[in-house]
């Protein structure tokens, strides 16, 4: 489990954010439309935490890796409506883990990580929709040099008539030998109503690389079914425990317990399909 | 006979088009363990998986009771609240839902006005898959995925002594087990009828005699054709192991 942020920054605040301590931060958005750059420096190691204000539909937030730098990024957003632009950029050797779990009702998340030699990324984003929900997830990856990883794992739950999305297009540029690149997205759908698209795509400049992609849309079979109900829970409990387990089993040893616990109550507190 | 704790009359049950069982009656009493046997493809699964409220059929003729209430219209969620329990035979792997997280809440799902905590029923989930040669990870992994098939079975036994049943339907439960994982198996199944006395019944489904050597039916059927051809006590189980299903099929011809 994750620490207590040490420090608290208001995004408001600043137009830069330096980090050259290894620490927990917890970076608050609280304004209208927050806009922030945060330089990460060289081999420091930084643990931060999104926080979201209702009042804060719009961030957009820059982060730059120095070389040897490590962020790891956590956050849950219930906000109604989030546009949510992360421009990262990862130095040589640099090292993001993301974990972002997303509720609200129209969500557009977009990503957008260039990595440089030996940079390596990870980010796993999660949306649970439900009623007339939203969610667009937009990610493309640049591997501008080699020897770099690349791992995106999209997953969604879209029930009633609501709709998820995940876009990914990995772009891998000449001269990125040796560079891997991996996204994959899966979607469940829990009515006939629910709608869900996956669009993956891979630009391949060079030869000596790996690359996969992969989408696949699926529903709670009828087996599961029978089977979780024929314990003694109902079909509703059977969806929120299924869930749970695609979506915030995932990320939730990255969340902070407060996130983990609203991210669980957005999911049971859904009463019909 | 005791007083019957299920009664299953004239059951006939289709799926799509092909009929498969075609007039079932049975009556098992509280405290007693049946078998049934019979060739694959004769309904046995069918049987079980009916009285549990599969989806999958249809049941176009006949009655369940069970404990003086008709079931046969109830929902699978509410017959499993009531008692019943169905040991599969090829059990589902849930991805992402610890064997805790399902079992925790199948517990308090089935006990809504006894719920338990998450530590008292880990304590109790240890000591009884200690009891069926588990192994310590069990809880935290994911359920049934990636467990081999005598796992499997292990863990609907599990599911058994931590759901208490009074209705138990164990379909093959033998299979994929080894020699001692059988033995294991079947003395956890008979000390939990021995527990449950006359409160509980089972009814076993089978195709050899090996695990009847553990657990001991008072009642052995053959369902075939749709249909209980023959009843007995154990001779019957050791008739069929000898000799097969030939003389049945002489028998219907």
């Amino acid at each position: 489990m994750v620490e207590t942020a040490k420090r608290l920054i208001y995004a408001k605040d600043h137009k830069t954010i330096e980090i050259n301590q290894d620490g927990v931060y917890r970076l608050h958005f609280s304004g209208v439309q927050d806009k922030v750059n945060v330089v990460i420096a060289q081999n420091t190691r930084a643990f931060i935490t999104h926080r979201f204000c209702p009042r804060s539909p719009f961030m957009d937030i820059d982060y730059k890796l120095e070389d040897g730098a490590q962020l790891t990024l956590s956050a849950f957003s219930a906000c109604k409506t989030m546009r949510a632009d992360h421009n990262i950029i990862l130095g040589a050797n640099s090292v993001f883990e993301g974990y972002y779990g997303f509720a609200g009702q129209s969500v557009q998340d977009n990503w957008a990580i260039d990595l440089y030699s030996g940079a390596v990324a990870k980010l796993y984003a999660v949306s649970f929709c439900q009623n007339s929900d939203r969610h667009a997830h937009n990610l493309t990856t640049r591997q501008i040099q080699g020897d770099n990883k690349v791992r995106f794992r999209g997953r969604g739950v879209a029930v009633m008539d609501s709709m998820c999305q995940f876009i990914t297009k990995g772009v891998i540029n000449k001269g990125s030998s040796g560079a891997y690149c991996s996204h994959r997205s899966k979607i469940l759908t829990l009515s006939d109503n629910a709608k869900a698209q996956i669009d993956p795509s891979l630009i391949i400049d060079e030869y000596d690389v790996q690359a996969a992609h992969s989408g696949s849309v699926g529903r709670i079979g009828k087996d599961e079914l029978f089977y979780m109900m024929s314990r003694g829970l109902s079909e509703q409990e059977v969806i929120n425990l299924i869930s749970y387990g695609f979506l915030v089993s995932r990320i939730e040893g990255f969340l902070i317990k407060p996130d983990r616990l609203r991210f669980y109550k957005a999911i049971k507190k859904q009463e019909t399909l | 006979m005791k007083k019957a704790l299920i009664k299953i009359q004239d059951l006939h049950v289709k799926i799509k088009d092909k009929e498969i069982l075609k007039g079932v009656n049975l009556e098992i009493g509280g405290g007693e363990i049946h078998a049934v046997m019979g060739p694959n493809g004769n309904g046995k699964s069918t049987l079980a998986a009916v009285v549990m409220g599969s989806p999958f059929f249809e049941i176009t003729k006949g009655k369940i009771i069970y404990d003086g209430v008709d079931i046969t219209n109830m929902p699978i969620d509410e017959r499993a609240r009531r008692g019943i329990f169905l040991g599969m035979q090829y059990p589902s792997e849930i991805s992402g839902v610890t064997n805790m997280q399902f079992l925790y809440s199948a517990y308090n799902a089935i006990n809504s006005d006894q719920k338990i905590s998450l530590g008292a029923l880990k304590k109790n989930v240890t000591a009884a898959a200690a009891a069926l040669e588990m192994g310590k990870d069990m809880p935290n992994r994911y359920l049934n995925v990636g467990f081999s098939g005598g796992e499997k079975k292990r863990n609907e036994i599990l599911q058994m002594l931590m759901l208490r049943p009074r209705f138990v339907m164990l379909d093959e439960i033998d299979s994929g087990l080894d020699i001692d994982a059988l033995q294991t198996v079947g003395r956890n199944i008979t000390d939990y009828a021995i527990q449950m006395g006359e409160n509980a019944a089972f009814l076993i489904i089978t195709h050899y005699q090996r695990l009847l050597n553990y657990v001991k039916p008072d009642f052995v059927h053959v369902l075939y054709e749709g249909k209980i051809a023959a009843s007995g006590g154990v001779e019957l189980s050791l008739k069929l192991e000898s000799e097969g299903y030939e003389w049945l099929r002489q028998q219907s011809v």
